[in-house]
């Protein structure tokens, strides 16, 4: 990590300690637009770092905002800076401006058809997590993406509105529609490329969700007493956080790999292991923080609820083992330990 | 946040490649010959192959104490160039444990606290494959409680009397000498004060070794007696007393290299060839999971070894690679018999066989899960 990534996650820790409370995730979670957080994340060139300036980026490394993210998420930060990277990471990989908002990204059986005035959109966008709260919306098909100003509702349109289990709102989208201000690109295998991209943004976010969750199974072990003294001192506590900071290590270690290599088969490894990992993590730290952390008013639930959501978006651990395991059997038996110095 | 869960995200240096290739020639020519010649069987557990033969060729290439510096014969290379040349050896599953030992333990100890002469005595011999070493830690009635332990020396003119025993004393019948940690005076309220580190001489008519069979049937480790063994003061490692702090600042080396979780890869590599050809979804899933997982703890061993490297003392992250290593590596035989298929080759079968016997051993040598848990619980402040 650079002096500049110091700075950046500082940044970020301070905006999300003095804007990203408790109250402002329920209130996200009860439906209501945390414009303030996204606002300060935006006015600090947070929401766009990484990508170029020529393309209305802040500029900076790619890393600089898997970092925001995987800190943002140890905040359960109910803003759509994960999309925003995916979209606006996309549309610079052909060279295309990045609007200065935050921009929903979708994919399903979408078709563009481009005539001089107009762009028509026809077929369904699935589960565009915070779509009804974004200005842009990418869309994303198998060889082309299209950025168009948020729709409403009407004859053309049709916005169902939902949330997933950790409280985050998703629409879904159907068109028939001619959308003028609409821009489609070329994108060969744009949806693979959305698959990698997402994984890259939910392997930050699960790492750092999970590093919360043991800072706070931590602090709970120190503070509860039973038997006369803090549940820290039991060995079976111990032993149990021993195994959860285990895990935490590991994912934390894959995510960080994706720092300085974000490539396919690095992207395949770290969605594998971390994915793996919410099982032990979630189980213990809930099993430490007894009742307490089952109620919906302990934070803890804000993480784990997440943690849930995340490890099955743009394919469960099992997918990618499923991938890399045929990767691996194409290349061999007697390739595996060359295929695992590679990386 | 946390005392040793930051591991800095190090890769290896480009300038290792030659050398990775250069090691994975050697070895795979080195196996073939062996595998032509007999019925050897590869394995990348590293207490169950020994071959002096083959650690007299590593010996050659300048591979057993290759970090050391060159005044002692040494190779003067990088604690991460030895990692590349450590899992080339374990990963194709070659016969290591003949200087094992002295070469990730003994010699570092006496680099760090023995005197010249014993630099100048020891190191060139390891260095040549001449000499090898054991650890002589437990005793049986002391495992995990190491500062319990029992085997005593008193004072005489010149050296020390030596009694007592010690136990799981891997290859004390093949090797030369033993590096032994001692009580030199009475147990007093600090119990890891008055501990000291001596060099046995295993050929000496006052030690006794009995071999102890394990459950695969294998000899490897044995009892050890001593019976008013004479120990000149030149064989006493650093100081008289401060035993224990040497014995604390070997166990960075002793927990986080390969071996700790590549046990079991010689299993998965099989399961590869038995499946690759006509592979179910369950089976590919697997063969993907276990491989994230490797990859992923190569990693966080590779930044142990960085920080070794860098002059740090990395005890809870040493302590946290063992533990998932070990976990992982006790998981690989289990799941990899599960999905199996029906028909399997003899190679496969016993590959998985010599594993699944071995395996219980993963997660006590070196220091059991539940020591090392201790030691992850202390990092977060719990204890």
């Amino acid at each position: 990590m650079n002096e500049d990534q110091v700075l950046i996650i500082d940044t970020s820790a301070r905006i999300l300690m003095d804007l990203c409370g408790k109250k402002t995730v329920d209130a996200a979670e009860n439906g209501s637009w945390a414009a303030e957080l996204w606002q300060a994340f935006e006015d600090s060139g947070l929401t766009l770092a990484g990508i170029p300036e020529n393309l209305n980026g802040s500029g900076g490394q790619f890393s600089d905002s898997l970092l925001i993210m995987r800190e943002a998420a140890k905040y359960a930060a109910p803003i759509p800076l994960a999309e925003t990277f995916i979209a606006s990471t996309l549309l610079s990989e052909v060279q295309a401006p990045v609007p200065l908002v935050p921009i929903g990204v979708s994919t399903g059986s979408l078709h563009f058809i481009e005539d001089e005035k107009s762009i028509h959109v026809s077929g369904c966008a699935d589960a565009m997590a915070y779509g009804g709260d974004c200005a842009y919306w990418l869309l994303v098909n198998s060889e082309q993406i299209c950025l168009i100003p948020r729709q409403t509702s009407s004859d053309m349109i049709n916005i169902e509105t939902s949330v997933n289990l950790a409280g985050e709102p998703q629409i879904k989208v159907l068109f028939n529609k001619n959308v003028s201000d609409a821009k489609l690109y070329t994108f060969p295998n744009a949806e693979e490329r959305l698959l990698q991209l997402g994984s890259i943004t939910r392997v930050q976010m699960m790492s750092g969700a999970m590093t919360s969750m043991l800072s706070l199974s931590v602090e709970y072990a120190l503070e509860r007493k039973q038997f006369g003294r803090p549940i820290a001192q039991f060995q079976a506590i111990q032993q149990q956080l021993a195994v959860l900071a285990g895990e935490v290590a590991a994912a934390q270690r894959a995510a960080d790999s994706l720092l300085e290599d974000p490539g396919p088969f690095n992207i395949a490894i770290a969605k594998s292991r971390v994915g793996d990992a919410v099982v032990a993590v979630s189980e213990i730290a809930h099993q430490v923080h007894g009742a307490m952390g089952y109620t919906r008013e302990h934070a803890l639930n804000l993480r784990s609820r997440r943690l849930w959501v995340w490890r099955d978006e743009y394919g469960a651990e099992v997918y990618w083992q499923a991938r890399l395991g045929a990767d691996l059997c194409m290349s061999g038996a007697d390739a595996l330990w060359s295929r695992i110095c590679e990386t | 946040m946390f005392q040793g869960l930051q591991l800095d995200p190090t890769v290896l240096p480009d300038s290792v490649h030659a050398l990775r290739r250069e090691v994975r020639e050697f070895v795979e020519a080195e196996l073939q010959a062996s595998e032509a010649s007999d019925d050897y069987l590869r394995n990348s557990d590293f207490n169950t192959g020994t071959s002096v033969e083959f650690t007299k060729k590593l010996a050659a290439k300048g591979w057993v104490g290759m970090t050391w510096p060159k005044a002692y014969g040494g190779g003067d290379r990088s604690f991460l160039e030895r990692y590349v040349v450590t899992e080339e050896i374990l990963a194709a599953g070659a016969p290591v444990s003949a200087h094992w030992i002295a070469d990730r333990q003994s010699g570092p100890l006496f680099l760090k606290f023995g005197s010249e002469a014993q630099k100048q005595f020891y190191l060139p011999k390891i260095i040549k494959a001449e000499c090898f070493f054991s650890i002589g830690m437990s005793e049986p009635d002391s495992g995990s409680d190491l500062a319990s332990i029992k085997t005593n020396a008193k004072k005489v003119d010149g050296g020390w009397l030596l009694n007592g025993s010690k136990i799981w004393t891997s290859g004390a019948h093949m090797n030369h000498y033993m590096i032994t940690l001692v009580r030199t005076e009475p147990q007093s309220d600090n119990r890891h004060a008055g501990l000291s580190q001596f060099i046995v001489d295993l050929s000496d008519t006052n030690v006794t070794i009995s071999s102890i069979q394990n459950l695969s049937g294998d000899r490897g480790f044995n009892q050890v007696f001593f019976d008013d063994v004479f120990i000149p003061d030149e064989a006493v490692v650093g100081e008289p007393g401060n035993g224990w702090q040497q014995v604390m600042s070997e166990l960075g080396y002793e927990r986080s290299g390969p071996e700790r979780f590549l046990s079991a890869f010689r299993v998965l590599v099989e399961f590869i060839r038995l499946v690759e050809s006509n592979p179910s979804e369950a089976q590919l899933t697997l063969i993907g999971k276990l491989t994230a997982h490797l990859v992923t703890l190569r990693r966080m061993s590779i930044s142990v070894a960085a920080m070794l490297e860098s002059g740090k003392l990395p005890t809870v992250e040493s302590a946290l690679v063992k533990d998932l290593g070990n976990s992982y590596e006790r998981l690989v035989p289990e799941l990899i018999r599960q999905a199996a298929p029906m028909q399997k080759t003899e190679r496969f079968v016993d590959t998985l066989n010599q594993c699944i016997l071995h395996a219980p051993a993963f997660t006590l040598r070196g220091g059991t899960r539940e020591i090392l848990r201790g030691v992850i619980a202390r990092g977060l402040g719990l204890r």
